[in-house]
């Protein structure tokens, strides 16, 4: 023990470095490269048609190429359309639920449980279960609602345009809210029991205290729920590309969809890079906003 | 306090069980189907049960062997491929990423910032943005089609979490103990190894099983860099079968029960873990 203790926390700091240097290496070269690279491919027209000419520099072409097609907007509508769905029922829902399971029960722990299985399912079983499901022969779908009476002649819900959205939306809601509910189970048993024994006793009725204990409390938890789901739902990709592959007549083609499509199956790497991008732009402005709006009600 | 019955208590238990059917009835209808001789998938109208079991579709897909083209083979290979690209990630993962939340925690690197950005990150980041460069580059180094490569991306996928994950748990270890093992005259490499990643298991645990989890179900990555048997996955091999025109319901249901046995598992007797990791992120944020 001869070494000074400041040569001691140099020596951590160098094991430090040492340590971190796997990890540093990976992200580097999976994450940080290819954000680097994407974005050069952006300025780039890779003339896939003509390989012959190679590429050339572009600058914003591909940008404002991608801005002026209206397969951009429409898939971008489309896309919100989802968000709005999974924001509006997805997080009301989740805290219902949790509010009904809120409280020592017998069984919760199975209950728990069961409420988790979507959670932990692949996006790709979720299409799965749902595509038997939907079928529009053999689904139990059209089964259960001839049998309960509600219809009468079956329904190809997956290839109506007007209907498969929807169905998405559901498939999606179904796998989406437990999250949610195990969020806002952890929020509510933080809230301190006083604060509902006290408005009891000043008289407050349950909605009163709903409304001035319960959301106040929760609103962090309701603002990592917005955001979470604007993210996911921004990405969702693998139940559309397997449920109805963007149709029928490209109604679910929502962004990610068609992002895959132009640079896997069109090879428009640019253009896809650049849609990347401008969907990247989108939803950090978004997770923005939304942190400024919660952080000026708090005020 | 009355702990009597109350007609909202009804209403209560009413609401709770819609809400366990509604879970419930899709995993039960695909069980159903995976488990129905054959005409009766097909057969008008809906039956509820199954007036035989049949386990024929489990066989085919356990008993496959290699034929030119085969929709069971290929998914039993591609449950093969994902357990082994999954369990490599996940150890690969946990390692690296302890290692770094040691790092982070203890050893005065400046690094915690940045991690907490790339966990953002790669939460926000449209995976195109990844997928695109990584099949170019895939493909000029020759890995394209490779376990190698999925496993690779995989673990830059995870690690920020992982890291996360681990240095919630570090900062809640008294660094005492550590202390008095480097004045034992262990090194901190010692002291990591010997008392700090033992003493982790819980969260070693929670970190392994996300992690695990995420690889096991992850599709797009997957999607784009494996084209045949070597290193496609269960799930591009289970959207094969949902995508075909004239699909074999029975079998497709059957892949989906096989495929998603793990992750119940992982539900039924780690629940506890799988809540922790959910919440710890939300309450840290």
């Amino acid at each position: 023990m001869n070494k000074k203790p400041r040569s001691l926390a140099a020596q951590d700091r160098r094991l430090g470095i040492a340590l971190l240097m796997p990890a540093i290496i990976i992200l580097c070269a999976v994450i940080v490269y290819p954000m680097v690279h994407s974005f050069w491919l952006s300025t780039q027209n890779l003339n896939v048609s003509n390989p012959a000419r190679g590429r050339e520099y572009v600058g914003v072409q591909n940008y404002l190429e991608v801005l002026r097609s209206s397969e951009w907007w429409l898939s971008l509508m489309r896309t919100l359309y989802f968000v709005a769905a999974d924001l509006l029922i997805g997080i009301p829902l989740g805290l219902a639920i949790a509010t009904l399971l809120n409280k020592e029960r017998r069984g919760k722990g199975l209950i728990l449980a069961i409420i988790l299985f979507p959670y932990v399912l692949a996006p790709i079983v979720n299409s799965l279960i749902w595509k038997l499901i939907y079928d529009p022969n053999y689904g139990f779908l059209n089964g259960l609602l001839t049998q309960v009476g509600i219809l009468k002649d079956y329904v190809p819900w997956l290839s109506k345009p007007s209907l498969a959205a929807i169905m998405l939306i559901i498939a999606n809601l179904w796998q989406g809210t437990p999250f949610a509910i195990v969020l806002f189970l952890a929020g509510l048993k933080s809230i301190p029991k006083e604060e509902y024994e006290a408005a009891a006793i000043d008289g407050a009725s349950k909605l009163a205290s709903f409304k001035y204990i319960t959301i106040p409390h929760l609103k962090p938890i309701i603002y990592m729920n917005i955001v979470m789901k604007t993210i996911l739902t921004f990405k969702l990709f693998d139940i559309v590309y397997s449920l109805t592959g963007g149709g029928p007549g490209g109604s679910t083609t929502v962004v990610s969809m068609l992002i895959y499509r132009e640079s896997f199956e069109y090879m428009k790497f640019g253009q896809g890079a650049a849609m990347s991008y401008l969907l990247l732009l989108l939803v950090l402005t978004l997770v923005v906003v939304y942190s400024r709006m919660f952080k000026e009600e708090e005020i | 306090m009355k702990k009597k019955w109350h007609p909202s208590n009804l209403v209560e238990l009413f609401l709770i069980l819609i809400v366990l059917a509604t879970i419930l009835l899709p995993l039960y209808w695909t069980l159903k189907i995976s488990l129905s001789p054959d005409k009766e998938i097909r057969s008008l109208p809906m039956k509820w049960g199954v007036s035989q079991l049949n386990v024929q579709n489990y066989k085919e897909i356990i008993f496959s062997y290699a034929k030119a083209i085969d929709t069971a083979y290929t998914f039993k290979r591609g449950l093969g491929n994902s357990l082994i690209i999954s369990v490599a990630t996940t150890i690969i993962t946990v390692f690296f990423g302890s290692l770094g939340a040691y790092a982070i925690t203890r050893l005065k690197v400046k690094f915690g910032n940045v991690m907490t950005f790339f966990v953002l990150l790669t939460q926000m980041l449209p995976p195109v943005l990844l997928v695109i460069p990584l099949y170019i580059i895939g493909n000029k180094v020759g890995i394209l089609n490779t376990k190698t490569l999925l496993v690779v991306s995989y673990i830059a996928l995870n690690l920020p979490l992982c890291i996360w994950i681990m240095r919630g748990y570090f900062k809640t270890l008294p660094s005492a103990i550590e202390e008095s093992a480097l004045v034992d005259g262990c090194g901190r490499l010692g002291a990591l190894f010997r008392i700090v990643l033992p003493m982790s298991g819980p969260a070693l645990f929670t970190a392994g099983l996300f992690v695990f989890n995420n690889a096991w179900n992850e599709f797009l990555f997957a999607l784009v860099f494996t084209t045949d048997l070597r290193a496609k996955t269960m799930t591009v091999a289970m959207a094969e079968m949902i995508g075909r025109f004239r699909t074999d319901y029975g079998l497709m249901a059957t892949s989906g029960i096989l495929g998603s046995i793990l992750p119940l598992i992982f539900v039924a007797f780690f629940q506890k873990y799988l809540v922790s990791g959910i919440t710890g992120g939300a309450v840290k944020q």
